[in-house]
């Protein structure tokens, strides 16, 4: 008996699970290389899991704007400051190649006008050195100054980062003054808690506003990312990641878009350390959990 | 430098090899993010996000479990996807997202031109030619995150028939693509 078909409808399955969103921690296995645990794929679930990647391809790519790309380098840069400078542009080239082509001079048996000619040659030969010279040092003045632009445009893309993150905070004062505004505390579970010394509050303001969950003494965690859930009748909704606040050191917080569900329907929240912030369900340990709501203005 | 040697790259710190991977992947993914998402804005966020991911998880990558680029998607992709269900996208965001794809799209098939070429377009090719209400199965699977039982009530097929198509997409959409998934392993 030939068992291809089954050994090859089972990689399939296993891909396929793996890309739905309530397969869980297996939502990592497709992506192997986040999650440490991910279990050996064999050849065939590599090959389906390509050309689910290449699936991609079928979605017209969209150029996007510069600003982009100064935003995402500026953030890495924030991340890793220790990372190596760019290599310096090369030296200019070497003007000896060019010394040997120069023509010999023979003094004692040239006629004059051979000398004069060779004297002219020579001027000529020097000022061309000189002028070579003269370019490389342009060269490297000019690389200079494309490292310097480079500086720059990462300087700008840190304040425009700056200016972005001010505005958030604000949006999550107007947010936490808004009458009605309802608050649900977080705090620390269990006898061992994973921040024994984190707090955080979830506001939910009427309306269509966003709600932002914010938390004190919470240090971004070394191995893992920090995710929040909604929990309701009908089971836990992912309600984003927590991410570092520039501007505070010491808080995290996520701002959780108008309409990811209805405020009467939340029974609780909860945020657990995850290995990745593609994880489609609450499978790490719980950091901090609230299920009373209160009105505060 | 080719993708995987980038990616050992910036697992040492090189942003530069960051910058190299952003410019050789980013309009595909930006591409990938707008079509799960269907606005601009949401899927510039999302293309960041999963960018930083990748920067900040670059040790962690293993070649012998997948390409770089299909790393990448899988990252984008289940970002925007985490996005989707977390969110109910009113008209008013739908319209503003069909305009803005309207107003680039221009610039986007540019960019394809540009920075997929040849490639973007034999794969699209050999997609087409996957029978429409199989690659429909595929479709909802991979850029709306559908799970088997929730695609059968979105089209109203029996769970048996949506399973059954898929699995012959799947097949099919492997011998399609044989010979690019062969430049990925």
């Amino acid at each position: 008996m030939n068992d291809r078909p089954h050994s090859e409808d089972l990689a399939i399955q296993d891909v396929l699970a793996a890309l739905e969103p309530a397969a869980g921690s297996s939502s990592v296995r497709s992506i192997g290389p986040v999650s440490p645990a991910t279990p050996p794929d064999d050849a065939l679930s590599r090959e389906y899991l390509e050309a689910m990647g290449l699936l991609a391809l079928e979605a017209e790519p969209v150029a996007p704007r510069p600003e982009t790309k100064a935003r995402l380098m500026a953030a890495i840069a924030g991340a890793d400051r220790d990372a190596p400078e760019p290599a310096t542009p090369s030296a200019p080239v070497p003007f000896e190649s060019r010394r040997r082509e120069a023509p010999a001079v023979q003094v004692g048996r040239a006629p004059w006008w051979s000398l004069a000619a060779a004297v002219l040659a020579l001027a000529a030969f020097g000022l061309a050195g000189m002028l070579w010279v003269e370019l490389g040092r342009s060269r490297g003045a000019l690389a200079e100054l494309e490292q310097e632009q480079q500086r720059l445009v990462g300087r700008i893309g840190n304040q425009e980062a700056m200016v972005h993150e001010a505005v958030r905070l604000g949006s999550m004062v107007t947010v936490a003054s808004t009458p009605g505004v309802e608050i649900c505390p977080l705090r620390p579970v269990g006898e061992r808690p994973v921040a024994p010394g984190a707090f955080a509050v979830l506001y939910m303001p009427p309306g269509q506003m966003d709600w932002y969950l914010v938390a004190t003494n919470l240090k971004p965690a070394p191995d893992g990312v920090y995710k929040v859930w909604l929990n309701t009748d009908d089971g836990s909704m992912p309600g984003g990641v927590m991410e570092s606040n520039p501007l505070t050191s010491g808080q995290m917080s996520v701002r959780i878009p108008p309409g990811v569900f209805e405020q009467g329907k939340m029974l609780s929240v909860t945020i657990t350390l995850e290995p990745g912030a593609e994880v489609e369900a609450p499978s790490g340990p719980m950091v901090l959990f609230g299920d009373e709501k209160m009105q505060v203005i | 430098m080719d993708d995987r040697s980038l990616v050992a790259a910036m697992a040492e710190g090189n942003q530069n090899a960051m910058a190299e991977l952003y410019d050789r992947h980013a309009p595909m993914l930006l591409g990938l993010a707008r079509r799960v998402l269907k606005s601009a804005e949401d899927a510039e966020e999302v293309l960041q996000e999963a960018l930083v991911h990748a920067w900040n998880q670059a040790k962690r990558y293993d070649p012998s479990r997948s390409s770089v680029s299909t790393w990448l998607v899988m990252i984008t992709r289940s970002r925007a996807i985490d996005r989707l269900r977390s969110r109910r996208v009113s008209d008013r965001t739908i319209a503003a997202a069909h305009r803005e794809n309207t107003r680039d799209h221009e610039s986007a098939q540019g960019a394809a031109r540009v920075l997929h070429g040849e490639r973007h377009k034999r794969v699209r090719a050999e997609l087409a030619r996957i029978p429409d209400e199989q690659r429909e199965v595929l479709e909802l699977a991979f850029f709306r995150g559908m799970t088997q039982r929730e695609i059968a009530e979105e089209t109203g097929l029996p769970l048996g028939t949506v399973k059954t198509r898929t699995l012959l997409a799947m097949k099919k959409l492997r011998e399609a693509l044989r010979d690019e998934i062969r430049e990925l392993l």
